[in-house]
């Protein structure tokens, strides 16, 4: 079972800099504009930012259209808003923190606690190996991924994965992704 | 047959497939919220035009990013392409990417492992 929390102040959450400076953040509905504003938002702050915030810039926003989209295609409603997420991406002085928010029902924050947990155990070459293997498998989710964003995203980044999961209502779960980048 | 021209957009590729020269095109970024819908046309021009291709057909692919629902439908173009080169027709695929962009050269070779037709990794200025 996944480590979860006891509860999540969204707007705490969402304007707190944890000593670094806030770059994007939104709460509300994740529709292609949104998506778009975001990914913007980031590239141009990196452009603008050129002094090295992170090694790989271009690895940074490829991980946010990643998680980002994911939010848009699986998020669950919330707070009477169809389909409910939030970003925040935070410079921070060592590097930048990706952070990503959406409601899952308790069987699915169950199963993708687990998978997080395998991911972040997994080599380098592991990773690629599975990536290869989804990749090829030649299935399709109704999303058109097939399950390759997160093996993609631990592929990408050297850090782990860290999920916060915080119980509310009967059965369904906050699910915070946050990735760090330096 | 048609060629098949569109312009690219913020999250759209451009796209130029010729079949009078052999020439297939594409570069920008790919990451449509469904690319399925996206590639399917594509994906239908490269089978139609399998059944009497060029004597060599060239395919020059030159992605800023893609997202990950993108790259199956990638994979999806190359198997049509790999099939045309099962035929005994020439086909080649010119992998570009940004001198700086181990993510995309490592993609590319992803596909280079997965499919059996010759790509060539071609590094271009950022």
């Amino acid at each position: 079972m996944f480590e979860q929390h006891r509860a999540l102040n969204i707007e705490e959450w969402l304007h707190d800099p944890y000593n670094g400076t806030i770059i994007y953040a939104y709460k509300g509905s994740i529709n292609a504009s949104i998506v778009s504003e975001c990914v913007q938002t980031l590239e141009e702050y990196l452009v603008k930012n050129v002094d090295g915030i992170v090694a790989k810039p271009k690895t940074a926003v490829h991980i946010t259209i990643e998680l980002i989209q994911n939010i848009f295609h699986h998020s669950m409603p919330y707070l009477g808003i169809e389909k409910f997420g939030a970003v925040k991406l935070v410079h921070l002085p060592n590097g930048l923190l990706l952070e990503f928010l959406n409601v899952l029902s308790k069987d699915k924050a169950i199963i993708l606690g687990e998978r997080i947990q395998q991911l972040n155990v997994l080599s380098k070459e592991e990773l690629k190996k599975l990536h290869l293997l989804i990749l090829s498998n030649n299935e399709y989710s109704v999303k058109g991924g097939g399950g390759l964003g997160l093996v993609d995203v631990a592929r990408k980044t050297s850090s782990k994965l860290l999920a916060e999961f915080y119980p509310f209502e009967k059965n369904n779960y906050l699910y915070l992704l946050k990735i760090h980048l330096n | 047959m048609d060629p098949i021209v569109i312009e690219g957009t913020s999250k759209t590729p451009s796209v130029n497939f010729n079949a009078s020269t052999g020439v297939l095109e594409l570069k920008g970024r790919s990451i449509p919220e469904n690319s399925i819908e996206f590639y399917k046309p594509l994906i239908e021009w490269i089978e139609k035009y399998g059944a009497t291709p060029q004597a060599k057909t060239v395919v020059n692919v030159q992605l800023e990013y893609f997202n990950t629902s993108s790259s199956k439908c990638i994979l999806d173009v190359i198997k049509r392409l790999e099939a045309i080169a099962n035929n005994g027709h020439d086909v080649v695929i010119n992998w570009h990417y940004e001198e700086d962009d181990e993510d995309m050269l490592e993609a590319g070779e992803d596909y280079q492992s997965i499919i059996k037709v010759p790509f060539k990794m071609i590094e271009v200025e950022a």
